[in-house]
C-alpha cells in the first residue's frame, strides 16, 4: 500500500510543478448563495425506523461497546 | 424481433397499442436476468416489480414510461431493497427510503427490477472492485465492462433491460457505456438530484441514464431533472428534456479536443473517432481543432479532489447506524475492525490519500492546488465554447481490456478516465455514444457541451447515431 500510494504522489506531483499564480480555487462548479427551505416542521424518520438497520440497537438508541 | 429487442421508447409504443403488457415486458426480461451469464446484477426484486407492473397494466390511463423494466446502479437507495454500493460495509442493508431521481421514474411509470453491479463505492473503472463479483463484458467475457457502472452498462447492452441509471463522477456512466457499445450520459452537475446516492466525491456527483439509443436517455432524463429540496445543490431545469429529433448537424461547430487525440490514445480507438469525426462533417458540421490545455492535468487534479471528498463522505461509515459491524470489546477498537474489515483496498487508498492531501502543511501543496487547476479547466472550457458548439474526444483511450490486466496498477487504471475527467471538473454535460469498432471492441465518442446544453447535446448524438448506424448487438447474444 505506501509503494502503490507514493506511485500515485508521484503522478500528481504534476499539478505542483503548474504556475497557479493569480488563479483562484473552485469549490464548487455552480454557484448557489443561500439554499434554505421554508422554516416549516416536516415529519421525519420514527425512532423504530432510524433503529431498523443497526447491527445493535436497544429500544432507544444505537448500541455500541464501552468507551475506554 | 423479441420484446427484449425493442428499444424502451418501442416497448412503451408496444404497452400503448395494446400489443404488450407490463407485467410481459417484466418477464421477458426477468428470464434474461435469470440466465445472466455476464453478472449484471447484485439483487433482483422480482415480487416487488411484478406488483407494481399488475398496477400500472391495471391502470385506465399508463403512464409516460408505461411500466417498462429499469436496472438502478446499486449506488441509488431504493426503499427496502438491498443497496451495497458494491461493498461489504452495506452487506443487508434495506434503505429506508427511495432516491429523488429513482422515485421520479417510478411515478413516471418505470418499474425497477433490481440493482446493478459497481466498483466499490463507485471507485474504480472495470467494477473489478467491486465486493461481492466481477460483471463481464458482453462484447467479450473475458474483458471488464468498464466502471464504476459496468453492472448498469452490461445489463443494458445484454438486453436484460432497456435502460438504466448510473452515476458518474470522473466518468462512471460515460466509460462503461463506451467499453460496453450504449449509449451513457452525465448531465449538468446539479441537474439531477443527488438525494438517496450514496455520495462518493460530492463536487463532482452526477446521476445519469444509459440506453441502447439516445432516445430511450433522453426519455429518462426528461422525468429526472429538476430542483429537490432534498438535494441542496440540484438546480430548477430550464424548460423540459425534448426527445431528439435532429437529423443533420448543420450549422453545428465541433471542437476536437487535440490532448485528447494524442499519443494515449489507442490507434484503433484514434481510427474509429476520426471517422465519426467524417461522419460529423458528412452531416453539415464543422470540425476544428481545439485546446484544452489543462486537459491532461486533470487526472492529477481529480485524484487529489476526488479522494479528500471521499475521505470524508466515507467516515459516516462505522458499523454503528447501519450495515454490519466488526464486534470489539470497546467503542474505538470496533470502528477500527469494521472499517479495516469491511473496506476494500482501493477505497482505503483513496480515503488514505484524502486524508493525506487534506492533512495540515500539505493541505495547499495538493488540494488548494487542485482547486486552482479546477479553474484552469472551467475558463478553458468557457473559451472553448465561445468558438464552438460542442467538443468531441474519445471517450475512454483504450477499447475493453482484459480482467485482471490493471488491477495490480492503481494508476493505470486510473488512465482509463483520462478523457472523461476534464468535464467533471467543469461541471459540465456530456455523452457517450458507441462509434464504431477496434479489433472487435466498441468505441466510445464523447461529446460535451455548456453547462445545460443537453438538448443540443442529445439532438447531435442522435443525428450522429443515426448515420452512424453502430449495431448495439454483441455477437452471440440471443434474445
Amino acid at each position: 500500500m505506501r509503494e502503490e500510494l507514493s506511485g500515485i504522489l508521484e503522478h500528481i506531483d504534476a499539478i505542483r510543478a503548474m504556475d497557479l499564480d493569480g488563479v483562484p480555487p473552485t469549490t464548487h462548479v455552480i454557484t448557489l448563495e443561500n439554499v434554505v427551505r421554508p422554516d416549516v416542521p416536516v415529519s421525519g424518520l420514527t425512532r423504530d425506523e432510524a433503529l431498523r438497520e443497526a447491527a445493535h440497537a436497544t429500544d432507544e438508541g444505537f448500541g455500541v461497546p464501552r468507551m475506554d | 424481433m423479441g420484446l427484449r429487442d425493442l428499444t424502451a421508447a418501442g416497448q412503451i409504443a408496444a404497452v400503448l397499442a395494446g400489443e404488450t403488457s407490463s407485467e410481459e415486458l417484466l418477464d421477458a426480461h426477468l428470464a434474461a436476468i435469470a440466465a445472466d451469464d455476464v453478472d449484471a446484477f447484485l439483487a433482483v426484486d422480482a415480487d416487488g416489480a411484478r406488483a407494481r407492473a399488475r398496477e400500472i397494466d391495471a391502470m385506465p390511463e399508463r403512464p409516460p414510461l408505461a411500466g417498462v423494466p429499469i436496472g438502478i446502479k446499486d449506488a441509488l437507495s431504493v426503499r427496502d431493497v438491498v443497496t451495497t454500493a458494491g461493498s461489504r460495509m452495506l452487506e443487508g442493508f434495506r434503505p429506508l427510503y427511495t432516491a429523488t431521481c429513482v422515485a421520479q421514474l417510478e411515478a413516471a411509470g418505470a418499474v425497477v427490477v433490481g440493482k446493478t453491479n459497481m466498483d466499490e463505492f463507485a471507485m474504480g473503472s472495470s467494477t473489478e472492485n467491486s465486493a461481492f463479483k466481477n460483471t463481464l463484458n458482453p462484447w467479450d467475457h473475458g474483458r471488464v465492462p468498464g466502471g464504476s457502472s459496468g453492472g448498469s452498462a452490461a445489463a443494458v447492452a445484454e438486453r436484460q433491460v432497456p435502460w438504466t441509471l448510473g452515476s458518474d463522477t470522473g466518468g462512471s456512466i460515460r466509460q462503461p457505456a463506451a467499453l460496453c457499445g450504449i449509449v451513457g450520459m452525465k448531465p449538468t452537475y446539479g441537474a439531477v438530484s443527488r438525494s438517496g446516492l450514496i455520495a462518493f466525491a460530492s463536487s463532482l456527483d452526477q446521476v445519469g441514464p444509459f440506453a441502447r439509443i439516445v432516445e430511450d436517455a433522453a426519455l429518462l432524463l426528461r422525468h429526472m431533472v429538476g430542483r429537490d429540496p432534498m438535494d441542496s445543490t440540484s438546480l430548477d431545469w430550464p424548460g423540459e428534456i425534448a426527445a431528439p429529433t435532429a437529423t443533420d448537424l448543420s450549422g453545428m461547430r465541433v471542437g476536437v479536443v487535440g490532448e485528447l487525440m494524442g499519443d494515449g490514445i489507442e490507434p484503433g480507438v484514434r481510427a474509429a473517432v476520426d471517422a465519426a469525426l467524417g461522419t460529423i462533417e458528412e452531416l453539415g458540421g464543422t470540425v476544428v481543432p481545439v485546446s484544452l490545455p489543462s486537459a491532461l492535468s486533470g487526472l492529477a487534479t481529480y485524484y487529489v479532489l476526488a479522494p479528500a471528498e471521499c475521505s470524508a463522505n466515507l467516515a459516516r461509515f462505522d458499523g454503528v447506524r447501519y450495515g454490519p459491524v466488526a464486534p470489539a470489546a470497546n467503542l474505538l477498537d470496533q470502528y477500527e475492525t469494521t472499517r479495516g474489515d469491511l473496506f476494500g483496498p482501493e477505497v482505503k487508498r483513496r480515503m488514505m490519500l484524502g486524508t493525506f492531501a487534506l492533512a495540515s502543511g500539505y493541505y495547499d501543496q495538493y488540494y488548494g492546488r487542485a482547486q486552482r487547476v479546477r479553474t484552469l479547466m472551467v475558463r478553458e472550457f468557457a473559451q472553448a465554447f465561445e468558438k464552438v458548439d460542442l467538443l468531441a474526444s474519445p471517450t475512454s483511450p483504450t477499447v475493453a481490456f482484459p480482467l485482471g490486466d490493471r488491477t495490480a496498477d492503481p494508476y493505470a487504471m486510473y488512465m482509463a478516465d483520462v478523457c472523461t475527467i476534464p468535464v467533471s471538473l467543469a461541471g459540465l454535460p456530456a455523452i457517450s455514444i458507441p462509434c464504431g469498432l477496434a479489433d472487435g471492441l466498441p468505441v466510445g465518442l464523447q461529446l460535451a457541451g455548456p453547462a445545460f446544453s443537453e438538448n443540443a447535446l442529445l439532438g447531435a448524438a442522435h443525428a450522429l447515431e443515426g448515420a452512424l448506424a453502430f449495431d448495439t448487438r454483441p455477437p452471440g447474444l440471443v434474445t
